[in-house]
């Protein structure tokens, strides 16, 4: 619970905008995930994080600092650790090759980690349970799901390898309210022995699944609080952008208790 | 092999593809069964008998040395077709191999690629042909090697596209993070989605390769008489065109017919794998 287990120092990263232009998305990022604890990633659109992300997964390479899991080089750690990292990415559409049937995308995920569907459990039907798809799904194609469908099918393969660095970027975002809560308490249930990124704009469902908050406002990590401190009274310590966040949330839930819903 | 079966089931469905394919089938076995369909040696002469009419023993007459046409016509399909066939093999073959490692590996071994497919291709692939055979002397297996040069970098260019394309897929991406190899992912992900792609151009391909061919034996660089070629026959029909203008007409409409059907297979290919197409299309998520 303890051990740092990603650490991610001074991470810069620009994008070339035109031929001399340069855009900064993340300007000396630092932030430690560590086994065992969901953290969250709040930030508004387009604030970065799904840029972090790609930094984090070894997708991109960093224009600046360094990212260390366990103390290795990132891509060190990667080859080591074959289907050590899984993600869930925010654009579902082209998450899932269109030509595989579900049942090989989900296998994909067992097969990273060196196992075989039918081999050792879990095999694909249980996993496709624990997401609340049917197993009659099994041989239908990917494309033929809905987004919701699809987002279920990319959260199996990805637990499917037992990662220890899970990165779900807005990977809930399609999912309708209690799909998300009952993701969110699989989630919870899985998150023993790995680390999790949970990126999302909405910070209720970071509340509800997350032990820390990161805030990324402009490139920069504003707030890295514990999730209790959203809460605390006195929100004097909170980032503007977070309190903004806070606050239109607050005027949403008021409305809920005018209206009669409340206790 | 699900896959497989639906673009199966959708070729079947399309009438003109599924036709272009029986007739090109037919071509093909005509060539190879040419000696139990023909009475006739292709290369025996009589000179007694020069351009004769048709008639029961030649059904489509004579050509100008007494060779029976109908003869020379179905040996002349197994060496047009086979060395189109060949061809087009060998350029998808070596073309897509090195489209698809320049595109996965990137770095020096893309630049030289695709250096020297740009160079390649600076040249109208005609003369590029004509030129290459000029030097290295007419016949058959220099007009293939010729072929073969002047058309890989096609493939090449097509399968380094679609696989830097794939490259950006989340899927691919995926299986990155997940720790899988370069050519795992180039075998699992990319060849699938990239075949039906490679296999439409082919066959299209085909029919360009099948009249390079004719055209260069036509011209008397490609396959030497007195090898039946449709191209070769062509040529020998030209010859005597002003007093017999009908000799023209068997290997130009076996020309015609087989290009026209490999190019309508091929569009009934590329329907056929629409439904399976590999990049998701815009609008088509709620
Ligand atoms: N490949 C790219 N090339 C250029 N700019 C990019 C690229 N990816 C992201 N950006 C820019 O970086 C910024 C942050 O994008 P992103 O990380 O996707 O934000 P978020 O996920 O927080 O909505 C955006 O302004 C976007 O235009
Ligand atoms: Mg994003």
């Amino acid at each position: 619970m303890d051990k740092v287990f990603v650490s991610v120092s001074h991470v810069q990263k620009r994008y070339a905008r035109g031929l001399r232009k340069k855009v900064r998305v993340l300007e000396d990022v630092s932030f430690e995930l560590r086994l065992g604890c969901v953290t969250g990633l709040l930030g508004a659109s387009g604030s970065g994080k799904s840029t972090l992300a790609r930094l984090l997964l070894g997708l991109e390479k960093p224009d600046g600092g360094r990212i260390l899991i366990e103390g290795q080089e990132l891509r060190a750690w990667r080859a080591a650790n074959r289907g050590g990292m899984a993600v869930v990415f925010q654009d579902y559409v082209t998450s899932v090759n269109p030509v595989f049937t579900v049942e090989e995308c989900v296998a994909e995920g067992l097969e990273a980690c060196g196992k075989r569907n039918g081999e050792d459990s879990p095999c694909v039907a249980e996993l496709l349970a624990r997401v609340g798809l049917a197993e009659s799904l099994a041989d239908r194609r990917c494309l033929e799901l809905s987004g919701g469908q699809i987002q279920r099918v990319c959260l199996a393969r990805a637990f499917a390898s037992r990662p220890r660095l899970l990165v779900l970027d807005e990977a809930l975002s399609s999912l309708d309210v209690s799909l998300q809560a009952g993701m969110a308490e699989l989630l919870r249930g899985q998150a023993k022995d790995m680390a999790c990124l949970f990126i999302t704009h909405d910070i209720q469902l970071a509340s509800l699944i997350c032990e820390r908050i990161l805030v990324l406002d402009q490139g920069k990590i504003t707030d890295n609080v514990p999730t209790e401190a959203l809460f605390a009274e006195s929100g004097a310590h909170l980032s503007p952008a977070l309190r903004e966040m806070l606050d239109c949330t607050m005027v949403f839930c008021s409305r809920f208790e005018d209206e009669g819903h409340g206790a | 092999m699900r896959r497989a079966r639906g673009i199966w089931r959708a070729l079947w469905r399309n009438k003109v593809g599924m036709a272009s394919l029986i007739f090109l089938c037919l071509v093909l076995a005509a060539g190879l069964f040419a000696p139990l369909l023909s009475a006739h040696d292709p290369l025996a002469v009589d000179m007694k008998n020069r351009l004769g009419p048709c008639t029961a023993e030649h059904l489509l007459g004579t050509d100008s040395l007494g060779r029976d046409i109908l003869a020379r016509l179905l040996y002349g399909a197994r060496t047009s077709m086979g060395l189109a066939l060949c061809v087009m093999l060998a350029t998808v073959g070596i073309g897509s191999l090195l489209g698809l490692a320049a595109g996965t590996f990137r770095g020096l071994f893309d630049s030289l690629v695709m250096r020297v497919t740009e160079v390649l291709m600076s040249f109208p692939s005609e003369v590029l042909v004509l030129a290459l055979v000029g030097m290295a002397g007419p016949g058959m297996e220099n007009a293939f090697w010729a072929c073969v040069l002047c058309r890989w970098p096609w493939y090449a260019r097509v399968a380094r596209s679609l696989t830097l394309g794939f490259r950006d897929m989340n899927y691919v991406a995926y299986a990155r993070v997940a720790g899988f190899s370069r050519t795992h992912i180039l075998v699992r992900h990319i060849l699938p989605c990239a075949s039906g792609e490679i296999a439409v151009l082919a066959t299209l391909d085909c029919a360009s390769v099948l009249l390079m061919i004719s055209a260069l034996s036509f011209l008397g660089l490609g396959v030497q008489p007195p090898v039946p070629e449709w191209g070769t026959m062509l040529g020998e029909a030209r010859e005597v065109m002003i007093l017999h203008p009908w000799q023209m007409l068997p290997p130009g409409l076996a020309i015609l017919l087989v290009v026209a059907a490999f190019n309508f297979l091929g569009d009934a290919l590329r329907d056929a794998l629409d439904p399976w197409r590999t990049l998701p299309q815009p609008g088509e998520r709620p």
